[in-house]
């Protein structure tokens, strides 16, 4: 009960103030446009609005940033569905489906799907931060190394096997992305890895300039190779927002894939994209619709886009209730809590608890401004399909150069970016999937450098991750998946064979008698 | 009053361009100053760059923040030792980046720069989770001591102070230990809250709100002196360690420019961030979150890095052996 009438006091300062509210929606905002643009990351984003929020108070500074770190991962999906390029390492699951949906003329549908998907999930992210944020975090803090490994493992197990192509290849691109990342300083001993005396390399092979490399940079040669026009513009934004039939369909996927969202942003350092692969890897095994994944299923966008914004709510748990940031962008959010004087941590809703639940407040607003920029900006966004492809490649081309060098400003960055995306296109070409190679390169340090510290840990004993439970479980879990279906197609076979047997003999009898 | 600027850019371009030395040092600074943060945005030096920013503008220099990350700083610093040494770019040196300089594991000297003031001093502590069974320095080292390279110390990093410090603990008990570097401070103190290592050496100014919360228990400070922040805690000389067998080393971050660098505009800038790091602001913020300001510059600075990198040197040969 406390925690409403906290929670209502909250909201009427929200909505007796203009200013608040407004500026969260400029957040929100400008959160969509770096989120949608690839190379702007939301890390950039709040960066940059630091700066401009030294003369605001503090609560409405904090919520104008939570509402861009909030809007920058509902935008990632936009280019992600419309022109196959993930804004954000989150969307890059958002493609798998999204993608194939424009191509079959379902741009709007499954941006209407992204955007509900993204509210619900922020919304049950919100929900846990509201009501069990302290316990929650505790309970994350219970996993350590051998459990990011773990995690880190099934996420590529995931990736190799989701891929439309078969399994082989995508754990052979799985594995070029795993070597990619290997690249520069290495974590645990501080030595250089195929660095090749350049200073420059020894900073390895970043994910944007991989991620951009890897997917746009083939995508922009695609369609300039190929004859076939980009996706048609929709004529209408009718039939956008799903009915409420099929949303409510939709509902145990939404939360299913929020809650796996949510616990994978508890836990630091694990980023956006497993969160969505796992969820994705889920909503596949209960859907009816398996066999449409990966050729335009809403469902997965449903899962990928509802997880990404459970990461987001569940990433701000551990920053407001321990003081520990899990990746760059909330780690650049506890510094601006830093910066207008709050210290984030176990004391935070003591010291400064009003101020609390008026950010706690403007996280819900913020996710309901997403449904409303979101429908609007996308008005806007869906035209980039009616600009022909010969004027949207090269402007894309250029975005992606201009992109790539503001993450650092490294001209380094941008060759490397352009070596992998001529590579990238090579690998189309072969049919070999380049999603698993920017996973490789995202997940693969977090799998090596995971792995060896809980070897430190354990005093190299390997049974540490078969004898944690949940590290046990998530091994087995992705173990299964690699070779599960093989070993069911085995299985099947022998079963065929013997029933077929005495068919496929008889003939041959017949012939030799 | 153009044509003068534009007259007198254009005779001392010339001059400099023939003598390749001095700029206008008078006119300093008459645009934005590049300040490199060699770390990622959102980092304890990229904070404090940020708060810096708007007090530094009140004495007259303006800086545009720039996050060039990577090979422990030196991606970056290497950036501000190729730029012009004309007082507008200037970086943050910090003891990992010396550190990993005086292990030659990164092309650079200390001779590629000009120190400028240093901007803080963070004080080394080792803590332990606060559901640890250990609440003093001299339990923990039996501790060590009876589990011989079993006991965990985690740190941010390797190579670097704070994995010093670790094999310093180590050396104490007189036993082996496990190092495990994390990409990060807020790492360690997680593991730390939920048990998965035994103990950790960080900063105050990372830990502090830990710390009086109970979730995690400061055993010493890496001081010569007990620490303003934490006076209860104390230093491991008053338990009979020597944390500093091969001479002073601390964790601090300094201002560089550019080796060759106007003595002129070094003082300008060094007087600006003095004023800034002792403006009331600054203090209040550096109190708050448990790191020291100690503005030394000139010759004194110089000394101290070049101390510390020797000290960091002769420890890295006798200690780092994995």
């Amino acid at each position: 009960m406390e925690i409403l009438s906290n929670l209502a006091v909250a909201f009427g300062n929200e909505f007796s103030s203009p200013l608040s509210l407004a500026l969260i929606l400029v957040g929100v905002l400008v959160g969509f446009v770096f989120g949608a643009t690839p190379g702007l990351t939301a890390t950039m984003g709040v960066a940059l609005f630091i700066p401009l929020t030294f003369p605001l108070n503090s609560d409405v500074a904090i919520s104008m940033m939570i509402a861009l770190y909030c809007g920058s991962m509902a935008g990632g999906a936009i280019p992600a569905i419309l022109i196959n390029i993930p804004g954000t390492p989150s969307a890059v699951v958002t493609t798998i489906d999204g993608y194939p949906m424009t191509r079959n003329g379902r741009a709007v549908e499954a941006y209407g799907w992204a955007l509900v998907a993204s509210v619900v999930g922020g919304f049950v992210a919100w929900v846990a931060l509201v009501s069990l944020a302290p316990a929650l975090a505790r309970l994350a803090l219970k996993l350590g190394s051998a459990e990011y490994a773990a995690v880190a493992f099934l996420g590529l197990a995931i990736i190799s096997s989701v891929v439309a192509a078969p399994l082989v290849k995508g754990v052979l691109a799985t594995i070029i992305g795993i070597g990619l990342s290997v690249v520069g300083f290495d974590q645990i001993t501080g030595e250089g890895r195929w660095t090749f005396d350049s200073l420059q390399l020894t900073r390895g092979i970043g994910i944007m300039p991989a991620l951009i490399g890897l997917l746009v940079i083939p995508e922009l040669m695609m369609t300039l190779f190929q004859r076939e026009a980009h996706a048609e513009a929709p004529k209408s934004l009718k039939g956008m927002f799903p009915s409420l039939r099929s949303f409510m369909g939709q509902g145990v996927n939404m939360i299913r894939s929020a809650v796996i969202g949510v616990a994978t942003g508890i836990i630091p350092a694990l980023g956006g994209s497993v969160g969505a692969l796992i969820a994705y890897d889920q909503s596949k095994r209960f859907s009816k619709n398996r066999a449409n994944f990966g050729k335009g299923e809403p469902e997965g966008v449903v899962a990928s886009e509802s997880a990404n914004n459970g990461v987001t709510g569940g990433a701000l748990i551990p920053l407001l209730t321990l003081g520990i940031p899990g990746d760059t962008v909330t780690a650049m959010l506890l510094g601006g809590l830093m910066i207008h004087g709050l210290q984030p941590g176990p004391r935070l809703f003591e010291t400064s608890g009003d101020i609390v639940w008026n950010i706690l407040a403007a996280v819900l607003l913020a996710n309901m401004a997403i449904i409303i920029v979101g429908a609007i900006g996308f008005r806007l966004f869906v035209r980039v399909l009616d600009v022909p492809k010969h004027l949207l490649a090269p402007a894309l081309f250029v975005l992606a150069v201009v992109g790539t060098y503001a993450l650092a400003n490294s001209w380094f960055d941008v060759v490397i970016m352009l070596g992998l995306g001529i590579f990238g296109f090579i690998a189309t070409l072969g049919a070999i999937p380049v999603y698993p190679m920017v996973i490789g390169v995202i997940l693969g340090p977090l799998l090596e450098s995971e792995t060896r510290r809980a070897l430190v840990i354990s005093g190299g004993d390997w049974t540490t991750f078969l004898t944690r439970p949940v590290s046990a479980v998530l091994v087995t879990l992705a173990i299964a998946i690699l070779i599960g279906p093989s070993l069911t197609r085995l299985f099947r076979r022998r079963a065929s064979d013997a029933a077929t047997e005495p068919r496929t003999l008889d003939p041959r009898r017949d012939h030799e008698d | 009053m153009l044509d003068k600027t534009i007259l007198r850019v254009a005779v001392v371009s010339l001059a400099s361009a023939l003598a390749a030395g001095p700029v206008v040092a008078q006119d300093y600074p008459s645009k934005e100053v590049r300040w490199v943060i060699p770390w990622n945005a959102g980092g304890s030096n990229d904070i404090m760059a940020r708060y810096l920013q708007p007090i530094l503008e009140e004495q007259g220099v303006s800086v545009v923040i720039e996050n060039l990350p990577g090979g422990t700083g030196a991606v970056g610093m290497g950036e501000v030792a190729v730029s012009q040494p004309d007082g507008y770019t200037i970086g943050n040196g910090t003891s990992s980046t010396l550190a990993i300089m005086a292990q030659g594991k990164a092309p650079l000297s200390n001779d590629d720069f000009t120190n400028v003031i240093r901007v803080s001093v963070d004080p080394l502590i080792l803590v332990v989770p606060g559901s640890s069974e250990f609440d003093t320095l001299a339990q923990f080292l039996e501790h060590m001591e009876e589990n011989p390279g079993d006991v965990t110390i985690g740190t941010p990093g390797t190579n670097n102070l704070n994995h010093v410090f670790a094999a310093m603990t180590a050396q104490g008990a007189g036993v082996d230990y496990r190092h495990v570097p994390f990409p990060g401070g807020s790492r360690v103190i997680a593991e730390l809250m939920g048990n998965q290592i035994a103990a950790g050496v960080l900063k105050p100014s990372e830990t502090i709100e830990q710390i009086s919360n109970g979730d995690l228990k400061a055993l010493g400070a890496f001081s010569d002196e007990r620490l303003d922040v934490l006076p209860e805690v104390p230093t491991f000389a008053e338990e009979g360690v020597d944390v500093f067998p091969y001479g002073p080393v601390v964790q601090m971050a300094y201002i560089q420019a550019p080796a060759g660098l106007d003595p002129e505009v070094e003082e300008t800038l060094a007087d600006a961030f003095e004023a800034a790091l002792t403006s009331d602001q600054f203090r209040e913020f550096a109190d708050k979150n448990g790191f020291i300001i100690d503005p030394i510059r000139g010759e004194e600075l110089d000394e101290e890095v070049a101390g510390v990198s020797g000290a960091i040197a002769e420890v890295a040969e006798q200690v780092f052996t994995d």
